[in-house]
């Protein structure tokens, strides 16, 4: 398991200078146009994961390296979940670049406003205005964010390849969101999550993260199951 | 006694003979409404070089797939050392696929370092020696090869293990003449005598020589499975010439 969670990282190891400048340049584009640490921090983290998977299904079809995997002396359980964990340890790692990334881009902006510059850089992005307690929580939230669409994608992208997935993803992100609006507007869900949510959030910011965080991972879990077996299908 | 056609010859009823390293019982395979397999019974013996021999579209890709447990049947069943296609069958099958699957960017070593890691029976050492016999260093990135070299690196990579059974589909299609006879000795030279290789290929005249028992399969239906030495018995000059006057358009 270890070796196949190493191969898919590899894979993209000669990407990863473009990711990093990738991830920088939507890091700095959400930094200073939202003037909100948390909006580059997430924007960030979320890029690095959806790369990540998306790279890692483009490499499956090219030279046929999703056929060399079938060949390996493991099981098709054991090849889709090293896909879900590294998929995972990369959204951890794209959280901890992120922050690092952001508090890069603002010391870089503190360093530019001791210039004399043609405009003013916001008060927002200033190291001095660093807050752990914004940055950390969005870093966090942006994670469940890019494992909640992994779990959408990851079953898709597995049982027919990158090419019909880019077809079909999309559609069944359209088809999730419209399914989620009907049952908000006709049930009283909405009420219902309001409440749950007032009632965690008074109680404790934590709870509510590690209830969330669960909830994230059954759901990530539930896909890992799903995609499990749309992969015994699999033909190559 | 001759082959049967259809089927395989009659196997050395000695009762302490090994058991097959492939057997297909009743194995098909279809793809829709499309058959690429029709229901065929195969026994491969032990440590024998064994030809796949067929038009294109004959099905010799699917029969190699569905024995690497890349396919899975539509009917009957493959086994491999007695076992169906899994974990414990990819231990010992290696496969050559009819086109390489590395990434260009991937350098040589990063491909050792992933059979190393993954196929407990691969020998690296062997594998380097014949690298350094073929002039590809390590260090070189997969697409500074040229295709026949690719193909080599592949397929020493796959010879490099000591596998129980080699499938090796169209090893020798697209490259030059020379490089065919360099890939047919690399083949013969680097197998275990107790293994077995079956390798696909319409190229017939160019493989003969290293074969033991030759398979037709013709519109994916089995048509013989002979020894080599059947094409001389009935007269052929060569087993190429057997091939041709079987599959005449």
């Amino acid at each position: 398991m270890k070796a196949l969670i190493f191969s898919d990282l590899i894979t993209v190891k000669n990407a990863a200078l473009s990711l990093a400048l990738i991830m920088l340049l939507v890091g700095s584009c959400c930094l200073f146009g939202t003037e909100a640490p948390s909006a580059s921090v997430a924007a960030m983290t979320v890029t690095l994961a959806m790369m990540y998977l998306l790279s890692t299904a483009a490499y499956d079809e090219m030279n046929g390296w999703e056929r060399f995997r079938m060949t390996l002396p493991m099981t098709r359980t054991q090849v889709v979940c090293g896909r879900y964990l590294s998929v995972a340890l990369v959204a951890l790692v794209g959280m901890a670049l992120g922050i690092a990334g952001t508090f890069a881009l603002m010391a870089l902006s503190g360093w530019a406003a001791g210039f004399d510059l043609p405009f003013d850089i916001p008060a927002s992005v200033l190291p001095s205005t660093a807050s752990l307690s914004t940055i950390i929580p969005a870093a966090l939230a942006a994670a469940g964010c890019a494992l909640l669409t992994a779990a959408v994608g990851l079953p898709l992208l597995l049982r027919f390849g990158l090419t019909t997935g880019t077809r079909i993803v999309p559609v069944a992100f359209i088809m999730l969101i419209a399914a989620g609006m009907i049952a908000l507007n006709c049930t009283p869900a909405v009420e219902v999550l309001e409440a749950w949510y007032d009632q965690l959030a008074g109680s404790s910011v934590a709870l509510l993260g590690l209830v969330c965080a669960a909830v994230v991972a059954a759901i990530y879990c539930a896909s890992a199951a799903l995609s499990v077996r749309l992969y015994a299908n699999r033909e190559l | 006694m001759g082959p049967i056609e259809g089927a395989a010859p009659q196997a050395s009823a000695c009762p302490t003979a090994p058991a097959p390293v492939l057997r297909c019982e009743g194995l098909s395979k279809s793809y829709g409404a499309a058959t690429a397999l029709e229901p065929l019974d195969l026994t491969v013996a032990r440590g024998r070089v064994v030809g796949l021999l067929g038009p294109n579209g004959s099905g010799k890709t699917t029969l190699i797939k569905l024995a690497a447990g890349l396919l899975t049947p539509t009917g009957g069943r493959v086994l491999v050392d007695g076992m169906e296609p899994g974990p414990a069958t990819k231990a010992i099958v290696s496969y050559l696929p009819e086109r390489p699957y590395f990434s260009p960017s991937m350098k040589v070593s990063a491909c050792l370092a992933y059979f190393a890691d993954f196929y407990a029976d691969f020998d690296r050492a062997l594998a380097e020696d014949m690298l350094a016999r073929l002039g590809v260093p390590v260090g070189s990135p997969i697409s500074a090869l040229s295709k026949g070299t690719k193909e080599k690196v592949q397929l020493t990579l796959v010879m490099a293990r000591h596998a129980a059974l080699y499938l090796l589909d169209e090893p020798i299609g697209g490259v030059d003449p020379a490089a065919r006879d360099y890939i047919l000795d690399t083949i013969i030279s680097n197998y275990h005598r107790d293994s077995t290789i079956v390798l696909s290929t319409h190229l017939v005249g160019d493989v003969e020589r290293v074969l033991d028992d030759f398979i037709f399969l013709s519109y994916g239906r089995l048509t013989l499975h002979a020894p080599v030495a059947y094409a001389h018995e009935q007269g052929y000059a060569s087993l190429d010439d057997l091939f041709r006057k079987e599959f005449r358009c």
